[in-house]
């Protein structure tokens, strides 16, 4: 039987009613949404802002944090040449008073003046040294540098301070890490400086073994000594700032204890490692590993250290020389060694007197100090420059020994550079190299 | 066109010629949908002008009249659907004002995609309201049916002047109501 339309109204009705139970649920859904929507678009509004809020402060500390970096900056530049001012001036002395006639025991006080100068010396090389490392200012200078050469230059160069402590120094080196890599030379020598500096320092008798070698693809560089060794609760120890293995041996053998920190840091830069390991009455190996690339190209001049003339073997020098120094002290010192050379000086203070003088074309060579007043070294240079005269050499002559300071001498113009404290061979040296007379090479030690 | 315009339609026609007449508009007019609307949805505006003449041919009301009717007939179940719109509206004039801001901020809220007709409006200083219409559907008698019920409503006696904008075939117009 079909069902009768009164059925069939209420079946409709139920429908419709289901229809319309269903519309409201999906409106009160898409409402709820839109709120939802609402909701998370002003939470995210916020996050943004507090985002951009927090990129602003970032900003601030970050421009802060710049800003202190480069005070430290100017201050460690400052520093070290108000450190190395004073110190051209005691170790000068020194020097100079050592060359005079001195009895035994004035000659012994002057020693200890120098030995304890030149330790002090290190000691402000070494905390400068760091604290541009942690202040991110010791850029790399990446040039193809020979590695076996390098350390064959340092080995020869501690020669004779192990004859004198009678050990015996030993370098061996693998044929695959001979060639020209890019490494930045001057700080691996500074690193293979310190370690056999160390070893020998702390070795009484036998030997110091320097081997250069290759692992994994790696350049190692090995020092291994027959020294008082490292116990092995102080081994990692070392590496940190201003620790050695323990308290009495900064008493016996000295130190900023700074060196090895160094070395690390200076390592790390490199993106290698330094590993160390010892037995204790024994002796000791460090172990650097370098990931360096090896180049084919012919290499650049390399940087080299100054070839020392001992007293002995300097021979008279001729020549007029100015000296622009505003340091009466530093004058003093550097006019006393050059006469002490054989050469005729002249002195002025200031960039503005040098480069009148120069200009009277009566000199055979300038040393220049950086820092004068009214007229830098610097400036004066770049004037003599500009002037299309014939010059003598110009030799830059200045505490100002931050990395990069070099370059800018060379930059103005200068034709080399002198380190303050300037000592007599260092001076010999690069004078006699441009007064066109060769020094003697310093003989082979060992 | 959103579905209430549809489902509202059929809830007229239903009232006033039985179920019977719904089911013959239907089946004369060719609808995609086959009529089968829902409030929540959208459908083309073409179906309502289709069902609305095909009411007129069956009625021998003219079309114009029709939809005026359906407007009354649709702002008197707006009320009842959805009083909040109605909440501390206390004449015409007032309510027609808001539609723009407060009806279709809502509708937008549900349908974003939803295409509104746009109202301007402009309150007059002898407390009528100037209102222009404009739509890409030809509705302009729709509003004006809705203007109409509005005023009902309220239970006001006003005077409807309404300016068709030439050539634009009931997608714009301006309603002067004083």
């Amino acid at each position: 039987m079909a069902p009768s339309d009164e059925v069939w109204s209420t079946r409709l009705g139920r429908e419709r009613r289901a229809r319309q139970e269903a519309e409201s649920l999906l409106e009160s859904k898409a409402s709820e949404l839109w709120l939802a929507n609402q909701s998370l678009a002003s939470a995210r509004d916020e996050l943004e802002e507090k985002v951009l809020q927090r990129t602003e402060a970032l900003k601030e500390a970050v421009a802060r944090a710049e800003e202190a970096s480069r005070s430290k900056s100017d201050f460690l530049a400052n520093m070290s040449h108000e450190l190395r001012t004073p110190m051209n001036g005691v170790l000068g002395m020194a020097t100079l008073l050592r060359e005079t006639l001195l009895d035994s025991e004035q000659g012994e006080c002057v020693g200890v003046i120098e030995d304890s100068a030149r330790l002090l010396m290190q000691i402000i090389n070494d905390i400068l040294d760091l604290s541009k490392i942690e202040s991110g200012q010791m850029g790399l200078v990446v040039t193809p540098t020979d590695v076996d050469d390098l350390i064959r230059r340092v080995v020869t160069l501690l020669a004779p301070r192990a004859e004198e402590r009678g050990i015996s120094l030993h370098f061996r080196s693998d044929q695959r890490a001979r060639g020209h890599f890019l490494a930045d030379g001057l700080r691996i020598r500074q690193v293979v400086m310190n370690l056999v500096g160390n070893a020998l320092k702390f070795t009484s008798e036998g030997s110091t073994t320097i081997s250069l070698g290759v692992r994994d693809g790696r350049i190692l560089i090995e020092v291994t000594d027959t020294g008082v060794g490292i116990p092995p609760d102080r081994l990692e120890q070392i590496f940190d700032r201003f620790t050695q293995a323990d308290q009495s041996t900064t008493r016996r053998f000295g130190g900023s204890g700074l060196g090895l920190t160094i070395c690390r840091l200076l390592v790390e830069q490199m993106g290698g490692s330094v590993q160390a390991e010892s037995t204790e009455g024994q002796g000791s190996t460090f172990a650097v590993e370098l990931p360096l690339k090896r180049v084919e190209a012919e290499p650049r001049a390399e940087v080299e250290a100054p070839t020392r003339a001992p007293e002995a073997e300097r021979r008279t020098l001729s020549g007029r020389v100015l000296l622009a120094e505003d340091n009466s002290t530093n004058a003093r010192i550097a006019s006393k060694m050059l006469e002490r050379f054989g050469l005729e000086v002249s002195v002025v203070e200031n960039g503005h007197k040098a480069v009148r003088r120069t200009l009277e074309g009566t000199f055979d060579l300038v040393l220049m100090d950086w820092h004068m007043p009214e007229c830098s070294g610097l400036q004066a240079t770049q004037i003599l420059r500009s002037s299309n005269q014939p010059l003598p050499p110009i030799i830059a002559m200045t505490a100002s020994a931050m990395r990069g300071d070099r370059q800018a001498c060379l930059d103005a113009g200068m034709d080399d550079f002198i380190a303050k404290p300037v000592g007599v061979d260092d001076l010999y040296s690069v004078v006699s190299r441009w007064l066109g007379q060769d020094a003697p090479r310093v003989r082979p030690a060992g | 066109m959103k579905g209430i315009v549809f489902t509202e339609f059929f809830e007229m026609v239903e009232q006033r010629g039985g179920l019977d007449e719904v089911d013959a508009l239907v089946e004369a007019c060719e609808l995609s949908t086959g009529g089968a609307y829902t409030t929540v949805g959208t459908y083309d505006f073409r179906e309502l002008v289709a069902l609305v003449s095909k009411l007129g041919e069956r009625s021998g009301i003219p079309v114009p009249v029709l939809i005026r009717a359906f407007g009354e007939h649709l702002f008197g179940r707006f009320h009842e659907k959805f009083p909040e719109f109605f909440e501390g509206v206390h004449d015409a004039p007032t309510f027609l004002a808001g539609i723009e801001d407060t009806i279709h901020t809502a509708v937008r809220k549900l349908y974003p995609d939803a295409e509104l007709p746009s109202f301007e409006v402009k309150m007059l200083d002898c407390g009528g309201v100037d209102l222009t219409y404009s739509s890409p559907r030809p509705f302009a008698d729709f509003a004006e049916g809705l203007i109409d019920g509005c005023l009902q409503h309220f239970g006001e006696a006003r005077t409807i002047e309404r300016q068709d904008v030439e050539g634009s075939e009931g997608k714009a117009c301006r309603f002067i109501i004083r």
